[in-house]
């Protein structure tokens, strides 16, 4: 296990994401070191190729933080960028890159606890996992 | 491009001067800024005035704060936005309090600053400005559905000069409330109340009405609606509504088999007609004296409150006017509406009884009088549960309550989402109920949730409320926040019509991009492609990424702006 | 319209071995209906294959274009500039598509990204089924609309198998028995009569797929 700080893209969304986010900022929680955030008005903004991109140029991981099944403000946002994950990760696995390493985590809007746990995890598994081999 | 401005906000003083003082070189590097200015409290309410004092004076058209979080300043930037020298949507926002200023040592909280602060630059540098667009509306309101949701409704928008087109499906008015006679609040007479309201539908100038009458086809988005209704004698004619109100209602319905045929097995609407035409005791039915109500509810809907609250009416009346024993069984007592926990203590003062069961109660017919068996729940061990045996000569049955069987239609023709169950779907049960999942169209009353009659007027003013608010300068000013189509990519796979969660996009004959800008190119040279209503577009992105063809951008955050926030610098692929 | 599905990705990759510089063309008409090779898939792809070549160590350069479509002469010559300054190409337009432009551009090895699955008709969003196997002498006037050739598993021509039960075909058990459908539609349109029609054998080996290249020549068209 190399000793490394994961590159972690954080897609947030306007409803659950960015205020948890705000939350756990504002309760001064420890981030991961190696934190990007991309903040979209819907889960459903997010597109496949913006996540591969995101591995293709150097992140180790991906993570989108978006509201539960049912929440969504759009109705179906939540649901569509599921669907697209789920192609993703058939690619993913045929590529030989690992599926943990484009995840979704649901939140709602005071979910701050919640999110930094979340990324503090995904830093963990991103450490044991190794860095991206497509970097 | 313009010069970008720098507003440093010390946050009263939370970000430190000399933490400041070490960013300036950092910033005077970069070649684009404008100039830098610090200020107190950026969140303060006369922070607009004295930066829109500041922007005058430089040649600056963009500008970003360095300060805490995006929140605190996008919702009042945003709203004196377009006052300011400034586009809003050319503006962003470092926040370099929550992200980098604590927890880390000072050295990395400078380069991480820097970094922060960087970005920012790179994303305020790739972003174009957005304008509103304001379109004339008519003061014209099309009612679907003249019950007294769509009664209220019409006689709250006629007193305020609005125009209404109220289409009903049946000869009359009323729609449910036509069963009704007896309020539970006061007693009082159900029908001279309606009565009055539908006389004054009829005789109100701003009101159009429409009987037998039914919406054959939409098209259109909100304050340009089209549609077009057939009346009775088939001749079809076309409204133009800018805002929709749907006002349905829903079906009662009954199962009649085995001994639930009998006559003398009865429903709430013919209980509250004879309850309301006997002048004095005693009550007949069929021909015989009845002694003895047996009110059997809960069977079919145990989460509506309209059985409880009609039940315990009855039962007063019955108790009291016409001296009959009432026995009310039911799965739970509902009072949860205004005035019913009263009712039903009078009610059990008066000598009704109630029985809360869970195993359906079992009927048979015994020497001409029904036999009701249930189990006694109201101790707490089950062993402990009696069987009671009731002998009753009427049972009223409760009805289960049904989506009207028009819901399909209306939901396929103006394009608003149906729930599980078959009853219209309001948009989001955190918002306003009465908003469907399209903007500009209304759902109230029982065709989203079967409702007692004060609640359905409670929703019809909040309806009310909302139409007089729009449509009262004759204009809608709006931002052009919204997702636009590039008429040449698009293949007309039919993808975007079928995902947008606000029916907001159609497929339209128009020619070129930038659609929002260029008016008046000939039908000629027009082809058809997908084209979203900025009007109607709630600015989500969802179509954006379920184009195959990448034909849809989404105008205040395109792909470039995505990407750059990843740290990514764009470039066109080519 | 032409559906087709995206080929599994090592398939791709081994037709691309030995390259280091490819480009992967879209198709703007079907098949991005079918979301297999619009320009949308062809981003997902060409990302995707980076990755997997870097992975191993091979890096991988790829442009990315997309015609609106790739099956007439001047959309295919649309690509030469860049055709000029690759390896090879992945074409994710249907068999056609690669077809036209592997007659335009001889010396250039040209791939198909996409296996070409069948004509097909949309039933609901992300469903589609089989409708027409282009057999050159349609028959629809006579079975009600429904083409016993595409969606009988047998082709019968005068009705249905003794293994058809309960509307459904014995050989693909999802699948509703053509025959079935003809006999209700049109009994529903009252043309039951037609069925006692005889529809005599295609002629597969003379004027069908089996009787060679088909071609259609308009001799008033010719400019």
């Amino acid at each position: 296990m190399v000793d490394f700080d994961p590159k972690i893209i954080a897609f947030c969304c306007d409803q659950s994401g960015y205020p948890s986010l705000d939350m756990a900022n504002s309760l001064r929680l420890n981030f991961p070191k190696n934190v990007e955030i991309v903040r979209v008005p819907c889960g459903g903004r997010i597109e496949a190729h913006h996540l591969l991109r995101a591995l293709e140029t150097g992140a180790d991981g991906v993570i989108l933080f978006i509201c539960y099944e049912e929440n969504c403000q759009f109705l179906r946002g939540n649901l569509r960028v599921k669907g697209r994950i789920l192609y993703l990760h058939k690619i993913l696995e045929k590529i030989g890159i690992e599926k943990e390493r484009i995840e979704v985590c649901y939140l709602a809007t005071n979910n701050g606890v919640k999110l930094i746990e979340a990324l503090n995890r995904k830093a963990e598994e991103l450490k044991r996992l190794g860095p991206n081999p497509c970097k | 491009m313009g010069q970008i401005a720098v507003f440093i906000d010390r946050m009263r003083q939370t970000i430190p001067n000399s933490f400041i003082e070490k960013l300036h070189p950092i910033i005077k590097e970069i070649p684009e800024i404008g100039f830098i200015s610090v200020e107190e409290d950026l969140t303060s309410s006369d922070a607009i005035q004295r930066m829109s004092k500041r922007l005058e004076q430089g040649s600056v058209d963009r500008m970003i704060i360095i300060g805490g979080s995006p929140k605190n300043y996008e919702s009042s930037f945003h709203r004196f936005g377009f006052t300011t020298p400034l586009n809003p949507y050319q503006f962003s926002v470092a926040n370099i309090k929550q992200q980098s200023l604590w927890n880390l040592p000072e050295e990395e909280s400078l380069k991480k600053t820097k970094e922060i602060i960087l970005k920012s630059i790179r994303i305020v540098s790739l972003s174009k400005p957005i304008h509103t667009q304001t379109i004339p509306i008519n003061p014209e309101v099309l009612i679907i559905g003249g019950g007294i949701a769509g009664i209220s409704v019409a006689l709250a928008l006629a007193q305020s000069g609005i125009h209404v087109n109220l289409i009903e499906k049946e000869k009359v008015l009323g729609g449910g409330m036509n069963e009704l006679r007896i309020f539970y609040q006061d007693l009082g007479d159900a029908q001279k109340w309606l009565e009055e309201k539908i006389s004054d539908v009829t005789s109100n100038q701003n009101i159009n009405l429409f009987t037998q009458t039914e919406l054959i086809y939409l098209k259109g988005h909100i304050g340009r609606f089209e549609a077009k209704v057939r009346k009775f004698d088939e001749t079809e004619i076309i409204l133009h509504p800018s805002l929709i109100v749907v006002a349905t209602g829903f079906k009662r319905e009954i199962q009649r088999e085995g001994i639930f045929a009998h006559r003398r097995v009865v429903t709430f609407s013919e209980i509250e007609k004879l309850i309301s035409e006997t002048k004095a005791p005693p009550l007949y039915w069929d021909g015989r004296e009845i002694q003895t109500v047996t009110f059997i509810i809960d069977r079919v809907n145990e989460d509506i409150k309209i059985d409880s609250i009609n039940a315990i009416k009855q039962a007063l009346l019955l108790q009291n006017r016409f001296e009959c024993q009432v026995i009310i069984l039911c799965k739970d007592v509902k009072v949860s509406s205004d005035g019913m926990e009263r009712l039903y203590r009078r009610a059990r003062q008066e000598g009704v009884i109630f029985f809360k069961y869970e195993e359906p109660p079992k009927l048979s017919l015994v020497n001409g009088q029904f036999q009701i068996d249930i189990k006694d729940t109201s101790v707490i061990k089950k062993e402990d549960q009696w069987s009671v045996s009731i002998l009753s000569d009427l049972i009223v049955l409760s009805e289960s309550f049904k989506p009207n069987p028009s819901n399909e239609k209306i939901s396929r023709l103006l394009g608003i989402h149906l729930g599980d169950n078959g009853f219209l779907m309001e948009d989001n049960p955190q918002l306003l109920r009465i908003r469907s999942n399209r903007r500009g169209i209304f759902i109230l009353g029982g065709c989203r949730f079967p409702q007692t009659l004060s609640e359905t007027l409670i929703e019809g003013n909040a309806v009310s409320e909302e139409v007089i608010r729009f449509l009262r300068n004759g204009t809608y000013t709006y931002e052009l926040s919204v997702a636009e189509v590039d008429p040449q990519k698009c293949a007309l796979c039919y993808t975007c019509p079928r995902v947008c969660p606000h029916s907001a996009i159609t497929i339209e004959k128009y020619a070129e991009r930038n659609i929002y800008i260029t008016y008046g190119i000939p039908e000629q040279n027009q082809w058809p492609a997908a084209k979203v209503d900025p009007a109607a577009c709630f600015g989500c992105g969802i179509c954006v990424g379920e184009c195959p063809a990448k034909a849809i951008t989404l105008r205040h955050q395109p792909d470039e702006l995505i990407l750059t926030q990843m740290g990514i610098n764009y470039k066109h692929n080519s | 319209m032409i559906k087709a599905e995206q080929k599994p990705i090592d398939e791709i990759l081994r037709s691309i071995d030995p390259y280091n510089k490819i480009l992967l063309s879209g198709c703007g008409a079907c098949v991005t209906v079918c979301h297999a090779g619009g320009e949308k898939e062809v981003g997902l792809l060409a990302s995707a294959l980076r990755m997997a070549r870097k992975k191993i160590g091979k890096p991988l350069e790829v442009l990315e274009a997309t015609a609106p479509r790739q099956c007439e002469p001047e959309f295919a010559l649309e690509f030469s500039e860049m055709i000029e300054k690759v390896e090879a190409v992945v074409s994710l337009a249907c068999g056609v598509g690669v077809q036209t432009l592997v007659r335009h551009f001889p010396k250039m090895p040209i791939f198909p990204g996409v296996n070409t699955t069948f004509l097909g008709e949309t039933i609901t969003h992300g469903l589609w089924e089989e409708r027409c196997q282009a057999c050159g002498n349609c028959i629809l006037d006579k079975t009600g609309g429904i083409c016993p050739i595409s969606r009988c598993a047998k082709q019968l021509l005068n009705g249905p198998c003794g293994g058809s039960s309960k509307g459904k075909c014995e050989i693909k058990k999802e699948a509703d028995c053509a025959w079935q459908l003809i006999y209700d539609r049109l009994n529903a349109l009252g043309q039951l009569h037609k069925l006692e029609e005889i529809i005599p054998a295609k002629r597969w080996g003379v004027e069908s797929r089996d009787s060679g290249l088909r071609r259609i020549i308009r001799e008033d068209l010719k400019i």
